[in-house]
């Protein structure tokens, strides 16, 4: 079998829709699709979650010399099973432009797409090629952002509640901006959320070293499942002395691409729980990130806020880790969010989210929406 | 699809073939087979005691934390390797999650890669995500002989036979200095001058004399020096592997990732060595790519029988950093007729299995001739 054809397609929601998303910490308003196509028939599927726009230039390039290649054009020919290889392949002939960032993302969304092939080939679902499921269902919470004050937040809690969810992760502004706020906005979550279900909180890298510290032990009283992002990225050391302290289990990763990145995040910065991007890392690398977190103890989840093939893809990786414990559910309101895959992989009534069963993702492009929300 | 039995088969050498002294693991085996309601049989074996890895399968079940592994298996799918692999150890934590208990997993675990590729009707090197090289080079692994000449002769026996590197381990080596040299001179002297020499120490010296003898040993440009050290000296790699002008290597001692793993961070070594009949093809693979990650190139360890031949060779061919491979050339009638393939080195160089699974058929006569009732 050989690839014969690889598509970076960009989505992007009409401008008219596109006006709060500059100030808005969500990427459900534009994303880039891949399709890569075989001399069999197959096409794979994937999703690169970045800057769509350069991810596409990533793959579109031509070549400038050996470290300096465009991921499209090298993947001719090639054996789509050879999934190793092949990220090598990308992986040394980006060398010199790539390694961490869009590079990294770009490969990810390629090697998404070539599990789908290896999928549809073998007739398995793609959980069942990375080793075997231990789980067939997971526990979805609702990932939205917070309201502007601590009333809104519990106007937002109680609805997602009320659709059958167990936990809600609320995100990014304005907590950051005073504690009195900050506290306001958790306690509004906590108050709609009820004392049953799940508090979540995404502080979206808002706090510097020491009030991060003092947040973890605030929120204490609310009994928050884990605490996100609460440092900058970069703050490896920060995220070191804090992870020491908190009682709260501290949870990042969907900044860090690929597992060299993650490595030092996870040994240096102690964090509990990795999150992991598969349209930001692929399976390949999401796996080898997943062993080195869970050889340390670590428990690890998804990070998801794109198109149902991000989800779809998530839930096979989810499923092929023992530490799978729960997983993110983006709800946005956008046809990205929810259209572009025929399946809408809803919850069920206990609030889980089910693995799909078809080969490869198991799930189909609704080629219309893409019609219309490509990027010409 | 579902796992319908587990048998584990041992073979012996008749008594009077079997030396106590001898530093070689072709004189038994465990064949482990695992067969399957679509009629697909999978096969594995061990680097280990044949007899403790037997019982480690089929003992009954002790507790929540110790229990035979054959019965554990019948009725799972086979084809989830990852969660089989994590349950054998999970229910067996008593056994110490390291040594035997490892073996016997990875008899399964070979088992159950040549399941998925019987199943998938594909080799295992494609199931591990495609070959880096489908062809690799080969060293001879011999044991040395009694003294340096008797060394050159062996050395130029497997030259003859078209191989372009030769290990030399073990005894005599480590009683004196003198023999030392002297075992290195012949092996170089019957290698040549064009070809590789390698020289496994078998873990004799003490770190000193492990430093001085990696100093003297570039002068006969050594390839690579393996287990130089006790398995247990981790300071003495460190320091070693910090000045040593030849790399070390080492790892056939350890069994399972974690094992692995922490020997790779600490020691410094500069080639590890996997054999994937006591770590099993997932973990070896975990290890390497956690090794390939720190700068650690990879080989195998290799000592039995054509079911590890073939186990190494889809596994290797798999791994970027592969060099060249361990081929043992030591005669016994169960290493050379196990399989009906002959996984032949020629012109230096072996060819990993083509066929789907391991791709070898296993010769039921010798299993007959051979198995310990």
């Amino acid at each position: 079998m050989k690839i014969t054809k690889v598509e970076a397609i960009e989505l992007r929601l009409p401008e008219s829709e596109m006006t709060d998303y500059p100030d808005r910490a969500s990427p459900a308003g534009n994303t880039l699709i891949i399709k890569i196509h075989t001399d069999e028939g197959i096409v794979g599927v994937g999703e690169v979650e970045s800057n769509a726009r350069v991810a596409k230039a990533v793959i579109e390039a031509p070549s400038s010399m050996v470290m300096v290649q465009g991921l499209g054009q090298l993947l001719l020919g090639m054996n789509p099973l050879d999934i190793r290889v092949i990220n090598d392949k990308l992986y040394q002939s980006s060398f010199y432009y790539g390694r961490r960032g869009v590079v990294v993302h770009t490969i990810g969304g390629i090697d998404i797409a070539l599990w789908d092939i290896a999928g549809k080939y073998f007739n398995q679902p793609i959980y069942q090629l990375l080793g075997g499921a231990y789980h067939k269902k997971v526990r979805a919470y609702a990932s939205v952002l917070f309201g502007k004050d601590g009333n809104e937040t519990g106007e937002i809690a109680k609805k997602w509640i009320s659709k059958g969810f167990t936990a809600v992760k609320f995100g990014w502004a304005p907590i950051g901006q005073n504690e009195k706020l900050d506290l306001e906005l958790v306690e509004g979550a906590r108050r709609g959320v009820g004392d049953q279900y799940d508090v979540l909180i995404d502080a979206g890298c808002c706090w510097d070293t020491i009030t991060a510290i003092h947040r973890a032990q605030q929120f204490e009283d609310y009994n928050i499942f884990w605490l996100e992002e609460p440092l900058a990225q970069d703050n490896i050391e920060g995220y070191g002395k804090l992870t020491s302290i908190s009682r709260i289990p501290i949870a990042a990763g969907e900044g860090n691409c690929g597992r060299f990145d993650f490595g030092d995040l996870i040994e240096r910065g102690g964090i509990h729980i990795a999150q992991i991007d598969l349209a930001r890392n692929g399976f390949t690398e999401a796996m080898r990130i997943a062993d080195i977190a869970e050889d340390h103890s670590l428990k690890v989840v998804n990070h998801f806020w794109t198109t149902g093939i991000n989800l779809a893809a998530s839930l096979h990786f989810l499923a092929s880790r023992k530490s799978t414990f729960i997983c993110e559910y983006g709800v946005e309101e956008t046809p990205i969010r929810w259209d572009v895959t025929k399946q809408k992989m809803r919850i069920d009534a206990e609030g889980f989210v089910h693995v799909p069963d078809g080969p490869g993702l198991g799930i189909d492009l609704n080629e219309e929406i893409i019609e219309r929300l490509r990027v010409k | 699809m579902k796992i319908t039995k587990v048998e584990a088969i041992e073979l012996r050498l008749p008594d009077e073939e079997v030396h106590a002294e001898k530093f070689s693991s072709a004189q038994d085996a465990v064949i482990v087979k695992i067969h399957t309601d679509e009629g697909i049989v999978g096969i594995g074996d061990s680097y280990s005691s044949p007899h403790m890895v037997k019982a480690a399968i089929e003992a009954p079940l002790s507790g929540a934390s110790a229990t035979g592994l054959a019965r554990l298996l019948i009725g799972m799918d086979p084809l989830n390797i990852r969660p089989i692999n994590h349950m054998l150890q999970a229910k067996n934590l008593r056994l110490g999650r390291r040594g035997i208990i490892c073996h016997a997993i990875a008899a399964i675990d070979i088992a159950l890669w040549d399941i998925a590729g019987k199943y998938y009707n594909k080799p295992i090197y494609q199931l591990l995500g495609g070959a880096f090289n489908k062809k690799l080079r080969a060293y001879a692994s011999i044991l040395f002989g009694k003294d340096g000449n008797e060394t050159c002769e062996i050395g130029k026996r497997w030259v003859n036979e078209g191989f372009t590197a030769v290990k030399f381990g073990w005894s005599p080596m480590g009683q004196s200095e003198k023999l030392d040299l002297e075992l290195v001179e012949g092996g170089r002297r019957g290698v040549g001058e064009k070809n590789d020499l390698i020289i496994d120490a078998g873990c004799c010296w003490d770190t000193n004399i492990a430093i001085k003898r990696a100093q003297q040993f570039k002068d006969y440009n050594v390839l690579f020096l393996e287990e130089p050290l006790n398995r247990e000296n981790i300071d003495g790699y460190r320091k070693l592997t910090s000045v040593s002008p030849i790399p070390i290597a080492a790892g056939e001692g350890e069994a399972g990732r974690f094992s692995h793993q922490h020997f790779i961070e600490q020691s410094g070594i500069n080639i590890v060595q996997i054999d994937v009949e006591n770590t099993g093809l997932t973990d070896a693979s975990r290890v390497a790519d956690m090794a390939e990650d720190h700068g650690v190139r990879v080989v195998n360890h290799f000592y039995t029988n054509p079911i590890g031949l073939a186990a190494c060779l889809h596994w290797l061919a798999s791994r970027q950093s592969a060099f060249i491979l361990e081929y043992c050339v030591e005669e016994t009638p169960i290493r050379q007729d196990l399989a009906k393939q002959k996984l032949s080195v020629v012109d230096g160089y072996i060819e990993v299995p083509e066929e789907p699974g391991l791709g070898i058929d296993l010769n039921e006569e010798i299993i007959e001739r051979y198995r310990v009732k």
